[in-house]
């Protein structure tokens, strides 16, 4: 598996009727990185993920590979957590039912959900700080604990690749410190992470690997070399945001370092 | 008509000592119990129009098949014959649908409204036509509008049993498969379901249980019987298997009580008559429901506030 | 809206027969007035609603004026709704001629506008003495329309059509006289020969059981005692009381045949059959009956006498009493 990157995306074009909105992406991301796809609105961040995925449908000449094979050959090692406007809330669902819907592929669609698929759900909702709320129905859940619950779903099928959509948008700083620390721990135990992200100070921060996004791929590579003030001015038509300000000093000196689970 | 209601009909009716109440019975019980059941899953995907949209467009199937029964000279209201014209044009509206959405600018709502329109206009029309050819026994036809259970014969009743025992089996045999589709259809693609056959069984299992609803609640009402016993479960469970079966309760107890109540009043017409039981259950639950109910709502904060 | 309908083809029928229109010379006076400078005499213009009128019709004026029939003999008329080209056709029409007592329900406001307009629209159903019709309790103050099922209520609407024609075309009077007398004794014979082979039905077997309630008229003309399955009109359906009490009739009186109408679907007639089979009481279906519509145009079964011939000869033998197979005029075949 060494071999192989993670992901590798070549020459991957989405759009929307007329609107181009990525355009011949190409980049790889090495495995066991924790990796943030980066870029200002409408760079085409959340697309990205969802054409490597087969979820849109990409312009053809696209080329997308897990671990060096089409996606149909590896879906078991592949997690996607969504954002949170995918779903309906409503559902009659409760929290553990949620993260249950995981393990469906793994139980078997015409098999019945054991008893050690149940604890698993509840060790996953367990490392998100959720085990108190499990049969809560979703919807009366905070935006954070919504976004947890997602990731108690995405950690429960143990892949090896996921795919984040998102996670830390509109969250409230105690589920932001859970889900950092989560992700830190997948990589830490050897799986590979990339998630699209907004802010890029906590990137700089807490993240390996980035891939710059306008549209294009302006850069990708480790964190330090892919975000650098003059691609970033680049992909951000010109506006350097503050944080990047200080870029010549280590960011890593004086932030905390991404906890490493235990 | 108040001498309808005398007690020994009282009596009789609860008995189902008589051989069609207890015929209209079974089979109005059986149609709502499978018509909640499959009317779940639609509510779940905000597609309770689809299932206006099939019903009426069984119109000009039974009208068609009528023609061509009478064109061969054979008895026109061979009731097989018709109900199969009436699924092959509401599978011929499922497909207009997808169809006609893919038209740049037309949205869901208004491709449903738009093949509705067509097809019942068309049905309608046909109807017309039907009338001037006097192909004789066209009176019954005016009733695939209306519904009747009166006139459900022992067959009609054993067409309702198997349909239910059929939905309920397809639900069970794929209960994850739909919650997931229904749920997260782009999770339920990651991990390799099939998502467009379901959705194609599903549609399938709307179009059976219109086609069978027709016959006894009525084109127009049958979409009732599809959305309302769901919207009525869904306040007493958070759980979808149990608001599943909970569906399928309110459905098959409003297609048991309507047909009783219509049996023991005269002139009261059988298939309004379940509709309304089952939007009484509806009103019920809403005020009632265990889970979601206005009045027992359990005083839960967003948990946020109580745990950070 | 649907009882105002009714009130005012009701103000029709009353209208149009306190009209003077009488038989003889009274009627060619009346004639050249009320034709306002109209074309009278051949070719003019008839428009009929249902077979049962128009065959009578058709008989009286011969080819002394283009008959054209709106529906077709087997159409139900209950239920009929007029087209643009049948309003068109009314328009152009010199006479109308429709059966009335709200029969055509759906016709009743295109025929107020018509008799509002300068020709004549006749329901010959009020060439019959208001105190021979029948008003069905359920049926709220309505007369019951199904008058031709007793056969010598129709013969007395064939001079009201003869009136009409002579008003409309003076000339023709002789012609027209003649084929409504004869007509007229042809009717009654069918009528005499139906109140025969019926009356041998025994008794206690004289119990007529029809998908509707459409044969009030010929039960009382022909001593049989009648239930229908559902009402007066075809377009509502039976509720399951109606027919559990039926089904208790038929058990507890031991009935052995009801019959289906052509205009009706079988269906409720096959669910009474089966409810009776359950408690054990095997019932025929004993035929179908014309009773709102006659048979296909141009058969014997599509006129008026073979219509009442069928109905007679087919309730008779399936109930237990002796008529010939084939009919009074040897012209039925099964």
């Amino acid at each position: 598996m060494a071999q192989h990157p993670a992901l590798r995306v070549q020459d991957l074009t989405v759009a929307y009727g007329s609107e181009t909105v990525l355009e011949g992406a190409t980049f790889e991301v090495p495995a066991a990185q924790l990796a943030a796809v980066v870029g200002p609105n409408g760079a085409g961040k959340s697309t990205l993920l969802r054409a490597a995925l087969g979820l849109l449908r990409p312009k053809s000449g696209a080329r997308v590979e897990f671990f060096g094979r089409p996606f149909g050959e590896v879906r078991a090692k592949v997690a996607f957590m969504p954002q949170r406007e995918a779903v309906d809330w409503d559902f009659p669902a409760r929290v553990i039912d949620v993260v249950l819907m995981g393990l469906y592929a793994e139980i078997g669609w015409f098999r019945r959900v054991r008893p050690q698929h149940r604890e698993a759900a509840r060790a996953a909702l367990a490392r998100v700080g959720l085990s108190d709320v499990e049969k809560r129905q979703i919807g009366e859940l905070s935006g954070g604990q919504q976004k947890r619950v997602f990731l108690a779903r995405t950690i429960v099928q143990g892949a090896e690749l996921f795919l984040l959509d998102e996670p830390f948008a509109g969250v409230d700083a105690y589920s932001e410190r859970i889900i950092g620390r989560e992700l830190g721990a997948l990589r830490d135990a050897g799986a590979t992470v990339l998630v699209v992200h907004h802010d890029l100070t906590a990137v700089l921060r807490d993240f390996d690997y980035a891939v710059l996004l306008n549209r294009r791929v302006a850069a990708a590579g480790p964190v330090r070399e892919a975000i650098t003030a003059p691609l970033v001015a680049e992909a951000y038509g010109g506006v350097v945001p503050l944080a990047l300000l200080d870029q010549d000093r280590d960011p890593t000196t004086d932030a905390p370092q991404p906890e490493r689970s235990t | 008509m108040l001498d309808a209601l005398a007690a020994a009909d009282w009596g009789r009716t609860l008995l189902l000592t008589d051989y069609n109440t207890r015929i209209a019975v079974i089979g109005a019980g059986c149609l709502g119990a499978a018509a909640g059941l499959v009317g779940t899953f639609l509510v779940l995907r905000r597609r309770a129009l689809m299932a206006d949209t099939l019903g009426h467009s069984t119109l000009p199937g039974v009208g068609l098949a009528f023609l061509v029964l009478a064109a061969f000279g054979k008895t026109p209201d061979a009731l097989p014959w018709l109900l199969l014209g009436a699924a092959a044009t509401a599978g011929l509206a499922a497909w207009l649908v997808a169809a006609t959405q893919r038209i740049p600018r037309i949205r869901e709502d208004a491709a449903l409204a738009i093949v509705l329109g067509v097809l019942f206009g068309l049905g309608l029309a046909i109807l017309g036509v039907i009338q001037q050819l006097g192909t004789g026994h066209a009176a019954g036809l005016g009733g695939f509008i209306d519904g009747s259970v009166a006139s459900m014969r022992a067959q009609d009743s054993w067409t309702m049993v198997v349909l239910a025992s059929a939905a309920t089996l397809v639900t069970i045999v794929l209960f994850k498969a739909l919650t997931v589709a229904s749920f997260d259809p782009q999770q339920a693609r990651l991990q390799g379901l099939p998502v467009r056959r379901l959705e194609f069984v599903q549609l399938g299992m709307v179009v059976v249980v219109t086609v069978a609803g027709i016959r006894a609640v009525g084109l127009i009402l049958i979409i009732a019987l599809l959305i309302v016993p769901p919207a009525a479960a869904r306040p007493w469970s958070n759980r979808l298997s149990r608001v599943a079966v909970c569906a399928a309760g309110i459905g098959a107890f409003s297609g048991i009580v309507g047909a009783w109540i219509s049996a023991l009043v005269t002139g009261l017409p059988t298939g309004p008559v379940i509709v309304l039981v089952a939007v009484a259950a509806f009103g019920f639950s809403l005020l009632f429901g265990r889970a979601r109910g206005i009045l027992r709502r359990r005083g839960h904060a967003p948990a946020e506030r109580l745990a950070h | 809206m649907h009882k105002i309908h009714k009130l005012g083809l009701f103000g029709l029928c009353l209208l149009t027969s306190l009209l003077p229109l009488g038989c003889g010379d009274s009627a060619a006076s009346s004639s050249t007035s009320t034709a306002g400078g109209k074309t009278t005499g051949p070719g003019y213009r008839i428009v009929t609603t249902c077979g049962m009128v128009t065959d009578l019709v058709k008989q009286i004026a011969g080819d002394r004026a283009t008959v054209d029939p709106m529906m077709g003999n087997d159409v139900d008329p209950h239920t009929y709704n007029p087209t643009r080209n049948d309003v068109a056709s009314l328009e152009s029409a010199d006479v109308i001629f429709y059966s009335g007592l709200n029969l055509e329900a759906r016709l009743s406001d295109t025929l107020v506008r018509m008799a509002g307009s300068n020709k004549r629209v006749v329901p010959i159903t009020s060439g019959i003495a208001a105190s021979k019709l029948l008003e069905p309790e359920e049926f709220e103050g309505h007369y019951d329309p199904h008058v031709w099922n007793d056969a010598s209520l129709w013969a007395a609407t064939v001079s009201k059509i003869c009136q009409t024609l002579i008003a409309q075309d003076p000339e023709g009077k002789a012609a027209y006289t003649e084929r409504a007398e004869k007509l007229e004794k042809e009717i009654l014979a069918i009528h005499a020969y139906a109140k025969k082979v019926l009356a041998t039905i025994p008794a206690d077997r004289r119990v007529l059981v029809t998908a509707h309630d459409a044969f009030n008229y010929f039960g009382r003309a022909y001593g049989v005692e009648v239930h229908g399955v559902q009402g007066v009109t075809t377009e509502h359906k039976a509720g399951l009381a109606e027919i559990n009490r039926l089904v208790d009739m038929l058990v507890e009186r031991k009935i052995g045949a009801i019959f289906v109408e052509q205009a009706f679907a079988e269906d409720q007639v096959k669910a009474v059959v089966e409810g009776a089979r359950a408690r054990g009481h095997e019932v025929r279906i004993g035929g179908t009956l014309y009773s709102d519509a006659m048979g296909a145009d141009g058969s014997y079964r599509g006129t008026f006498i073979g219509m009442v011939d069928h109905n007679a000869t087919l309730i008779t033998r399936a109930l237990g009493g002796e008529a010939p197979e084939k009919g009074h005029h040897g012209k039925l075949t099964w």
